[in-house]
């Protein structure tokens, strides 16, 4: 392992590296000159200006207006998206769908938006519609990119638990069992499922999936006591759920790098 | 009916609204670019002649021309600005990988406290807008901006460094708009390391660097793969950071597709989206291999 003052100080470096920017932006927005890099004393001037200025105030509800319907759309068609992919292992054209429902989150946005303007373009003169760019193209587009990062976080989420739970708590019932032994080993299962269902629930903060809270508070305790440290996944069975918080913060990211860049194309 | 095919039977349902929303709204465009790539450039609107056409009723005329990808192929300029695309991501990729690598490393067996402030770090710059943050460098990078003022102030250099508007701003601007698409699955992998792994290359008497290169480095590939084919890809595809930041010799294809699209030159332009795609399938391919494959590791 190279050594810990080395990587400190790459890790500094690299945090100077990605803050600089945005410090030198907000810095001299409180800058009272017009230029940019000539600093000319402290001053708030900008900042009432941007509440002064209508069309900026305009295009910033018309920024939230657009986020929160494209934001909708693609939670519904992600969702259902992410769900076929998790769970339906076979279909007609199921590579196809793969293929389309994760290729925006690589596709240089350039082409992507080039080639919806080109399609918006064509539907105009074929239907009438859409009548020029607007609002609607705006979120239609955002909904197709936005709809691959709902799906992959959902695929991802859902993956981090058996399918046979689902199946579980659909079938679940007292008194099923027939004999004696299997009904014990099912009691078991039963009961690692409902624990560790109850732990994803917890972890996800999907409480809804909980299926009857404090089951067995000893196991439950047992699964959740696990030290916040690093641990091998094997001695805590929730551990692996871990990493995949790193999926949707990625995944976020990325969602917010791109957004910022499609708009201007196809609008 | 079991209830787990009922609930297949509704899923099945559910599947055709994304599927059709996709086709549509995903593959129909491309299919469009396809076609307009094949038609000629004209006068008027649309500014190109389709390919296929109904105009004598209901029989088709085909009016295929190949001449945009000839003059893709002929003209010296576009397989300059692909292999320049290409080198110029390749070059931020690795450059990421230097940078992102150690950064993972370091974050990765932080205590968990911790852990989770430096990876918000990683993300928090994101929740500001790209555009901004990149004429933010413009300001820091120009003749009379931040460093060259810095510089001159402090007496060691005489004369401003040409800093923007070439090689080395775009290169930068690359790996700072990239840089945790790297970092983020290097360490999700890196975090996934079983300790106990390198604790026995150690005691058995492996020297820290060579546990490094023998165990860490390759456990860790799948989060370089992912992370490489995260970064090179849309890095490809660049047009905002070489339309503000680059010069004349950081040309990148993406700049060059909307300067043909926006010079009315569609087929063009279509033409140079459709190579770049043919470019860019099997990378895609790969990353969604990668992604998958970190997924189910993770």
């Amino acid at each position: 392992m190279p050594r810990l003052g080395l990587l400190a100080a790459v890790l500094v470096l690299g945090y100077l590296f990605l803050y600089a920017p945005i410090v030198s932006l907000i810095v001299y927005s409180f800058n009272a000159s017009r230029l940019v890099t000539v600093w000319a004393g402290f001053s708030t001037r900008w900042y009432g200006e941007l509440l002064d200025n209508d069309a900026i105030r305009g295009a910033a509800s018309l920024s939230l207006e657009i986020a929160a319907l494209s934001a909708s759309l693609a939670l519904i068609l992600g969702t259902t998206a992410g769900f076929a992919l998790a769970q339906q292992r076979r279909f007609a054209g199921r590579t196809l769908f793969v293929f389309m429902a994760t290729a925006p989150l690589v596709m240089p946005e350039v082409i992507t938006g080039l080639s919806l303007l080109l399609l918006f373009v064509a539907l105009e003169d074929w239907i009438g519609w859409p009548a020029g760019r607007g609002i609607e193209t705006i979120v239609l587009a955002h909904a197709t990119f936005g709809m691959a990062f709902v799906a992959v976080i959902v695929q991802a989420r859902l993956a981090a638990f058996d399918r046979s739970l689902e199946e579980a708590a659909l079938g679940r019932g007292p008194g099923r069992c027939c004999s004696p032994s299997p009904c014990r080993d099912r009691a078991v299962a039963g009961h690692r499922l409902a624990a560790r269902l109850h732990l994803v629930a917890r972890r996800s903060r999907h409480r809804q999936l909980r299926l009857r809270p404090g089951l067995d508070d000893a196991a439950d305790d047992h699964l959740l006591q696990c030290p916040a440290g690093r641990q091998p996944a094997d001695q805590c069975p929730g551990d692996d759920l871990r990493p995949r918080r790193v999926v949707p913060m990625l995944v976020a990211c990325w969602l917010t790098l791109r957004r910022s860049k499609e708009g201007g194309l196809v609008a | 009916m079991s209830p787990a095919s009922r609930g297949l039977g509704a899923g099945r349902l559910a599947l055709c609204l994304p599927y059709a929303w996709l086709l549509v709204l995903f593959l129909a465009p491309f299919a469009i670019v396809a076609a307009i790539s094949l038609g000629e450039s004209a006068i008027g609107i649309p500014p190109y002649t389709p390919p296929l056409s109904f105009a004598d009723g209901l029989v088709p005329t085909f009016n295929v021309n190949l001449g945009n990808y000839g003059l893709l192929l002929g003209d010296s300029l576009y397989i300059r600005n692909y292999l320049n695309s290409l080198a110029l991501a390749g070059g931020a990729t690795a450059l990421c990988l230097l940078l992102g690598y150690p950064m993972a490393y370091a974050i990765a067996p932080a205590p968990a406290r911790w852990r989770n402030p430096l990876l918000m770090l990683i993300i928090l710059p994101f929740w500001t807008s790209f555009l901004i943050r990149v004429y933010a460098w413009i300001g820091i990078l120009k003749t009379n901006g931040l460093i060259n003022n810095l510089l001159l102030a402090s007496g060691i250099v005489d004369q401003p460094l040409p800093l923007l508007n070439n090689v080395f701003s775009v290169e930068l601007a690359l790996v700072y708009s990239y840089l945790p698409f790297m970092i983020l699955p290097l360490y999700a992998t890196l975090e996934r390391m079983d300790p106990a792994l390198r604790e026995a290359a150690a005691d058995l008497g492996c020297r820290p660097f060579r546990v490094f290169l023998a165990v860490t480095l390759p456990l860790s590939l799948p989060g370089i793969a992912a992370g490489c084919l995260l970064v090179f890809i849309p890095a490809v595809g660049e047009f905002v950071i070489p339309d503000l930041l680059g010069g004349p010799d950081t040309l990148m294809i993406g700049k060059v597709l909307w300067d043909e699209f926006f010079t009315n030159r569609d087929p063009v332009a279509s033409a140079v989206a459709i190579a770049m795609l043919v470019l860019l399938v099997a990378p895609i391919a790969l990353a969604q291999r990668a992604l998958r494959h970190a997924e189910a590791t993770a």
